[in-house]
């Protein structure tokens, strides 16, 4: 089961609003590469993974995304925190303040909303594998444009850290790929 | 040209008959490997500091957290490796230290931390702590 406590990853402390960055960033949450079906998606495929290495990894992997959509939920908070109406309606976003008001809900940037159809469980290690490779490679991506667009420090360092940890977890998804399709080899 | 700056993680064989290089302050670089650490464009790490001493300590413990956590990663692929595990077991020992600290002088960060007051509901929550 699971065990809240109250520390994120990694300090987010938004000093000041931004909802142009608030709309680009909620992807991170419900976009395609969004940190809430990378969590869902390696959760639901833990459990036809092969080997105790399999299993391990993939939970532990889910664990620290449900860690990460933590933080793109409190990044949103403080960008969208003391926005006027005016200010929303400016950025685009009044048709979300009507819908959810100041709360956190998984969206793209295109305002469309989070869905299963994101990630795929097709119960082979090595097909789910392949997938998971591809998502960390999509999600980084989109951190770094997001980096881009980002000006101030206070955005910059978490987007940062959450792109380099796509980057750690490509390494360990692609280790254990190998490792199966070795495996699969010598049967 | 289009994909100027199209990056790719490198094809590298991962730590193939040699031991890790952890990086001791991985946790600004978000990575404990030095052979695996890829920065993005010019950017530099950040170096983490607060105000406050609440917040000094918080962050230790943040560090401590992110340590075990990529470790954690690591050695769910390489059990055996006994140099890893001993660094990791170290820096659960440090964590530990931090957390009980804090927990002492500030607030819950564990519910079983909840002692004779009932101080789990007390702000600030991970999403409003100015402290970090």
């Amino acid at each position: 089961m699971y065990k809240y406590n109250k520390i994120l990853n990694y300090p987010v402390n938004i000093k000041n609003k931004d909802l142009k960055m608030a709309k680009l960033i909620i992807t991170q949450l419900g976009g395609y590469a969004g940190e809430l079906g990378a969590a869902l998606r390696y959760f639901c495929q833990k459990f036809t993974m092969p080997d105790d290495e399999g299993k391990a990894l993939l939970n532990d992997i889910a664990t620290e995304e449900l860690g990460h959509v933590e933080m793109i939920s409190s990044i949103l908070c403080g960008l969208m925190k003391d926005a006027s109406l005016k200010e929303l309606e400016e950025a685009g976003l009044s048709g979300y303040y009507v819908e959810h008001g100041k709360g956190i809900y998984p969206l793209d940037t295109g305002e469309v909303q989070f869905d299963t159809k994101l990630f795929a469980v097709t119960g082979d290690p090595i097909v789910d594998l392949e997938e998971d490779l591809a998502a960390e490679e999509k999600a980084r991506i989109v951190y770094e444009r997001l980096i881009d667009y980002a000006k101030t420090d206070d955005l910059i360092a978490p987007l940062l850290f959450l792109r380099q940890r796509e980057v750690v977890h490509y390494n360990r998804f692609k280790e254990l790929l190998e490792k199966y399709k070795r495996e699969k080899d010598i049967k | 040209m289009y994909f100027d700056d199209y990056s790719f993680i490198d094809n590298i064989e991962l730590f193939a008959g040699k031991s890790i290089n952890i990086n001791d302050s991985g946790y600004i670089y978000g990575n404990m490997f030095k052979d695996e650490y890829k920065p993005y464009k010019n950017y530099s790490v950040y170096k983490l500091k607060s105000d406050t001493e609440e917040g000094n300590l918080k962050l230790k413990i943040m560090e401590e957290m992110f340590i075990i956590n990529d470790l954690n990663l690591y050695l769910d692929l390489h059990p055996g490796d006994v140099d890893v595990y001993s660094y990791f077991k170290n820096h659960e020992n440090l964590l530990e230290r931090y957390i009980n600290e804090y927990q002492n002088n500030y607030g819950s960060i564990y519910l079983n931390a909840v002692k004779e007051k009932y101080n789990w509901i007390n702000s600030p929550w991970p999403w409003e702590d100015k402290n970090v």
